[in-house]
């Protein structure tokens, strides 16, 4: 089983990094934490845990509010 | 000059003579002959009329024959001419009725399309507004606006590990 949590980052931050570790210090008590950077996600940050995802990116939240919207459209479109 | 009596009789024996002569084999072959020709002629006439009768009645069964062709080929017409008003009525409405429908059915797919349109749209706005958020985030979200982000990020959300 593997034990390390990726924690994906815009830019290097440590206060950043321990505020997160903090926030998810309960599910990650007792394993490794390995950082990476990607500017690509904009802000906010992205922690991989197994096969779990927890998307809390900038990119993520956008990518969110498009889908939100596009359902919406859809249903707007069939309601019409 | 005197007639005698010898002379007398032997005339009238003549006479006689003649007569019977004259009845075996002149008048009664004559009589038949006229008898018989007089019969040949009535029934010639007779034939004649009935003849006469028959090409009569000949003549008005072929009238009557002609005058029902006519009343027939009449008849005939007129079905044809109603069922040929028939037919062209119901291809018309047939036609009318596939009209409509081709109509409506365009009608639907114009709307179809518009809606496929509008969508297609809308669809490209969201995309082309997200990735104009994304591009003013890159440039406009400094270290200060994405720590305060993260910190809305961690309070917001709870997390069950």
């Amino acid at each position: 089983m593997d034990k390390t949590l990726t924690l994906t980052l815009s830019v290097f931050d440590e206060e950043n990094i321990r505020k997160i570790k903090r926030f998810y210090a309960k599910a990650a008590k007792g394993r490794s934490w390995q950082i990476k950077i990607d500017p690509s996600i904009l802000g906010g940050f992205i922690i991989t845990d197994r096969d779990q995802l927890l998307d809390y990116s900038a990119k993520g939240q956008l990518e969110q509010l498009r889908l939100a919207l596009l359902q919406e459209t859809s249903m707007v479109g069939a309601k019409k | 000059m005197p007639i005698s009596w010898q002379s007398f009789v032997l005339h009238l024996i003549n006479i006689v003579v003649l007569y019977v002569f004259l009845r075996s084999f002149l008048y009664k072959p004559v009589s038949e002959f006229m008898r018989k020709r007089t019969e040949r002629f009535a029934t010639e006439k007779k034939d004649l009329q009935n003849r006469k009768e028959l090409l009569s009645q000949q003549e008005q069964q072929a009238e009557q024959t002609i005058e029902e062709a006519r009343k027939k080929a009449l008849e005939i017409l007129e079905d044809a001419e109603k069922a040929a008003q028939q037919r062209t009525e119901q291809i018309l409405k047939d036609a009318e009725e596939k009209a409509k429908a081709l109509i409506a059915e365009a009608e639907v797919a114009i709307l179809e399309e518009k809606r496929r349109e509008k969508e297609q749209m809308r669809t490209e706005a969201i995309n082309l507004a997200v990735e104009l958020a994304a591009k003013i985030l890159t440039k406009e979200l400094t270290p200060v606006y994405n720590k305060e982000f993260i910190n809305r990020m961690t309070e917001s959300r709870q997390i069950h590990g």
